[in-house]
């Protein structure tokens, strides 16, 4: 008996010392993952992407009302008087004042400023700072957040620090959530028996008694552990926070792990990110009701959602306002204005990658070039890229507007379509459209829906000719007759025009201009495919192409970036280099990692180009892209070409002016005819979108090494004086044909008339 | 970030607590791991030491590559100045940074202004005297070049026809060089 005894005791110790050993062995697994993740990488930072900033100067062709749109797309806020707090505008008549918020851009950090703009006739006329009165030269406003690259499933966050929240915002939370916040070490029993009491006369769970450490512990680590478990490790990690770290850094921790919500597969957490997503604002702005909403979502993030259950959550946020009221933390003032605030979020776009996805994977396609996906999604770095977002909605609204139209007019549904709009001078990708309807995350047909291009690769022939200026003019006569072609698989090729007709002898330039097929493969056979791909070559495309005489005719697969990357070297010369979309990259202090310099290839001969992007000019004067200007101003000179694959299966149009170059594909998803060609499915759309985007038109300049000639209609031979009908075209110089066009023969008219004289 | 633990009574408590669930916690390390795949880039050129000439350049000394050759003068001593304010308060914060030694940030500025008024020759013209400083003499030839794309005559294009005339010199090619010169005289 006192053996059995002695040996029950033995066990019992025995059994206390493994127990323990388990929970030391266990607590220290805890330790360690608790420093790591606090004192480690801390939170895993998505790379948040800025668009280009909108830089304000006077002279800028911008209109109060655009500016005012750019405001609310950045959350500024409208305000009635000029006494104006940071994010907010205020608007008299044609004067705009702005309290634009600080920004750290990666060229350095820019302090938050009031400034006051006058507007006349589309443009600001004056710049000024309101406090000083003094004239600006310029001033940029803080760039949109247009994105960030979190894991996938993943969560997001823009991080905040302690000392830069609303104060409001710690004492808030920590009266509606735990009171003895300051004073436990990290349980507290006290409430967890209030608690206890609580849930047992109710008869159900009404009360929690975590701390904030706790919670911050359950956030951090324990999402799907069991209950009993659970609330055990909740506790020993509580305490083990408590022991390493202080209670503002427990508290800045809370406030930038609190999950809040989900946006699809995006988890929204902390505060920061809350303000963005709930209230597009930063934290900073929040007013007092906007603060006690997100408090009071701590509770249950999904049950008081303000955008799915307003109710519920004005409710909430009610009782929570009461609290501080109660506590001393705001007045009755503050108090009863609170209450009159409705809670429903902002309105409008969604928020995060969901508004600009086909652009935010082109950035994140970049940037994987340069930097490993964990990198990305935990580092935080801060991505600034050119995204204008003023044109990528015009760009938005013109693809949805104009596929509806042609829709309704010729009966058709289903159609798709893919924008890229591109900066002329330094290569930038200024605007993205992966699918007709703005925002939907999918199948990014920009840049990964490969077509044949059609007449778009024209003028790729047209300059593979103007390039050898002595055999190739302008004028040239080419043969628009038909062509048999052995194909070396022995299938013979018969291209036809689009009219099916075959128009005899035409000069080069309307042969372009028209786009006549014939001409352009017999032009092309005769400078041979290998040259025309040679050019392509010049024009940035490495990839092999195969040399076959359709080509000529654009049966080539291209996805609309890519044959966007064409026109850029097309509309700049040639200097153009490969299109980007990222500036810069910060580290999340700001520090910067990598600026992304503007960079320049070898020009192409600049005479050749200038006779091209002329012949391209004739395309929306008198050929296939005149439709163009039922948006544009007439007096705008711009160059275009419409592209349309066999079978009316896609319609193309890519053009560009002095300041932008635009590429608008229109097809189906299943490759099947849309019935429409360029100029009837692509044009008015990419037409509308240059509108509105704020196309200028091109300038012709002096190039000593071009010629303009009078050019007589009939014969095109240069045209002494009595000639009538006559158009100046441009000669690369020493080019020009001796032969004179004999106009006093050609013209019945003439003749007539040189009797009389 | 770790906090100091102090002997308070209560610290002591809580911290015998500690030791007996999970005995003595390892020392977090405190290096910290540069996330990125390599350290911050610098500017092609932009180096502490001497900038390398292209690599065909006969002349591969550090003074040829830093010295204009005789009888030029630097292009930046020459006044050229944009209508545009919003270009030329650009311009101007980027000759400051310039001075300072800051030629990535004053590569930025530019950047701005070109993006401001691209047809405007006078940043790019600006830009390329930058590169050729940073010794990245394709790029400032082909800055210069654009630069005369927008206005084949003028000061700017006087100068932009120099700044060739003085890169064909550093890469040898002095009959280009003398041509490049005679275009600047003959503006």
């Amino acid at each position: 008996m006192p053996n059995f005894r002695s040996f029950f005791l033995k066990l019992l110790v025995l059994l206390l010392c493994l127990g323990l050993l388990a929970l030391s062995g266990y607590t220290l697994v805890l330790d360690q993952q608790i420093r790591s993740r606090f004192a480690g990488a801390r939170w895993a930072l998505p790379a948040q992407i800025y668009a280009a900033p909108l830089e304000l100067y006077p002279g800028l062709a911008l209109t109060r009302h655009q500016l005012v749109e750019e405001l609310e797309r950045l959350g500024y806020r409208r305000h009635p008087q000029n006494t104006l707090r940071q994010g907010q505008y205020y608007e008299r008549g044609e004067e705009l004042g702005i309290a634009i918020r600080p920004f750290n851009f990666a060229d350095g950090p820019q302090a938050g400023t009031t400034v006051r703009l006058r507007f006349e006739q589309g443009q600001i006329r004056s710049l000024s700072e309101t406090a000083s009165g003094q004239a600006l030269a310029l001033q940029r406003l803080d760039p949109l957040l247009i994105g960030s690259i979190y894991p996938q499933h993943g969560e997001d966050r823009v991080l905040v620090k302690l000392d830069q929240v609303p104060e409001l915002l710690p004492r808030g939370l920590i009266q509606t959530e735990d009171q003895r916040f300051h004073a436990h070490f990290g349980l507290d029993p006290r409430s967890i028996l209030r608690a206890a009491v609580v849930n047992l006369q109710a008869g159900r769970l009404v009360q929690g008694g975590s701390t904030l450490t706790q919670q911050l512990a359950k956030n951090f680590f324990l999402h799907n552990q069991r209950k009993f478990s659970r609330k055990f490790s909740e506790a020993i990690l509580a305490l083990l926070l408590e022991w390493h770290y202080e209670k503002e850094e427990i508290l800045e921790a809370y406030l930038n792990e609190v999950y809040l919500g989900q946006d699809g597969e995006r988890a929204i957490h902390g505060f920061g990110l809350g303000s963005e997503f709930f209230f597009r604002k930063p934290l900073q702005e929040l007013s007092t009701a906007e603060i006690a909403t997100l408090v009071g979502m701590v509770k249950g993030p999904s049950y008081y959602n303000p955008r799915r259950f307003p109710q519920r959550a004005e409710e909430r946020r009610n009782v929570v306002l009461a609290q501080w009221l109660d506590a001393g933390l705001i007045d009755a003032g503050a108090y009863s204005l609170a209450l009159k605030q409705g809670v429903s979020p902002a309105t409008g776009r969604e928020q995060g990658n969901r508004q600009y996805p086909a652009f935010v994977e082109q950035v994140h396609r970049e940037l994987r070039r340069d930097y490993p996906n964990d990198v990305l999604t935990a580092e935080g770095l801060r991505i600034f890229t050119s995204l204008v977002p003023r044109i990528q909605a015009a760009a938005e609204g013109s693809a949805a507007q104009g596929l509806s139209r042609i829709e309704a007019e010729r009966g058709l549904s289903g159609l798709q379509t893919a924008i890229v709009v591109a900066s002329v001078s330094d290569g930038s990708i200024v605007a993205l459209l992966g699918d007709r309807e703005a925002g939907r995350d999918g199948f990014n047909r920009a840049l990964d829906a490969r077509r044949p291009v059609g007449s778009t690769i024209k003028p790729v022939v047209y300059l593979t000719a103007l390039q050898n200026a002595r055999r190739y003019q302008l004028t040239s006569l080419l043969s628009d007759a038909p062509v048999r072609l052995q194909m070396a698989n022995g299938s013979l090729w018969e291209p036809q025009n689009y009219d099916g007709i075959s128009h005899g002898q035409v000069p080069l330039f309307q042969a372009l201009a028209h786009s006549y097929n014939l001409a352009t493969v017999n032009l092309g056979m005769a400078l041979g495919v290998e040259q025309v791909i040679e050019t392509l070559r010049r024009l940035g495309v490495e990839e092999h192409v195969a040399p076959l005489p359709s080509l000529l005719l654009g049966a080539w697969d291209r996805s609309p970036l890519q044959l966007a990357q064409i026109y850029a070297a097309l509309a700049s010369g040639g200097y153009a280099n490969r299109l980007t979309s990222i500036r810069a990259v910060q580290t999340r202090d700001g520090a910067l990692v990598k600026r992304y310099p503007l960079e320049l290839s070898e020009p192409l001969p600049a005479a050749a180009v200038q006779l091209l992007v002329w012949a391209l000019e004739q395309a929306t004067q008198q050929g296939t892209g005149r439709g163009v200007y039922r948006s544009l101003d007439a007096d705008q000179r711009i160059a275009g070409k419409t592209g349309t694959s066999d079978e009316l299966r896609d319609a193309w149009f890519a053009g560009f002016g002095a300041n932008y170059l635009g590429v608008v594909w229109v097809g189906q998803d299943d490759n099947s005819s849309t019935q429409l060609t360029g100029a009837s499915g692509a044009l008015p759309i990419w037409a509308q979108l240059m509108r509105q985007a704020g196309l200028q038109g091109l300038q012709g300049r002096a190039d000593e090494n071009v010629e303009w000639v009078r050019v007589d209609l009939d014969s095109y031979l240069p045209a002494p004086t009595g000639c009538r009908r006559v158009l100046r075209i441009p000669f690369v110089a020493g080019t020009v044909p001796a032969q004179i066009a004999d106009c006093a023969k050609s013209s019945p008219w003439d003749r007539l008339m040189d009797i009389w004289r | 970030m770790t906090k100091q633990n102090s002997l308070t009574p209560r610290n002591l408590l809580f911290g015998a607590g500690l030791l007996l669930l999970g005995g003595c916690a390892t020392v977090p390390s405190a290096a910290p791991i540069w996330p990125y795949p390599e350290p911050p880039q610098q500017e092609y050129g932009q180096t502490s030491g001497p900038a390398a000439g292209p690599d065909e350049s006969p002349q591969r000394t550090e003074d040829v590559v830093y010295a204009p050759p005789p009888g030029t003068s630097p292009p930046s001593q020459m006044a050229v100045k944009s209508n545009h304010p919003a270009v030329q308060a650009l311009i101007d914060q980027s000759e400051g940074e310039r001075a300072i030694g800051d030629l990535d940030r004053a590569a930025a500025t530019l950047e701005r202004a070109i993006r401001i008024a691209s047809n405007d020759p006078v940043p790019w013209l600006k830009l390329a005297e930058l590169r050729f400083e940073l010794g990245n003499l394709i790029q400032a030839e082909n800055l210069a070049r654009r630069s005369l794309s927008f206005a084949a005559s003028g000061p700017s294009a006087r100068l932009a026809w120099r700044l060739i005339a003085d890169i064909k010199a550093l890469q040898g090619d002095a009959v280009a060089a003398r041509q490049a010169r005679e275009k600047a005289e003959q503006i």
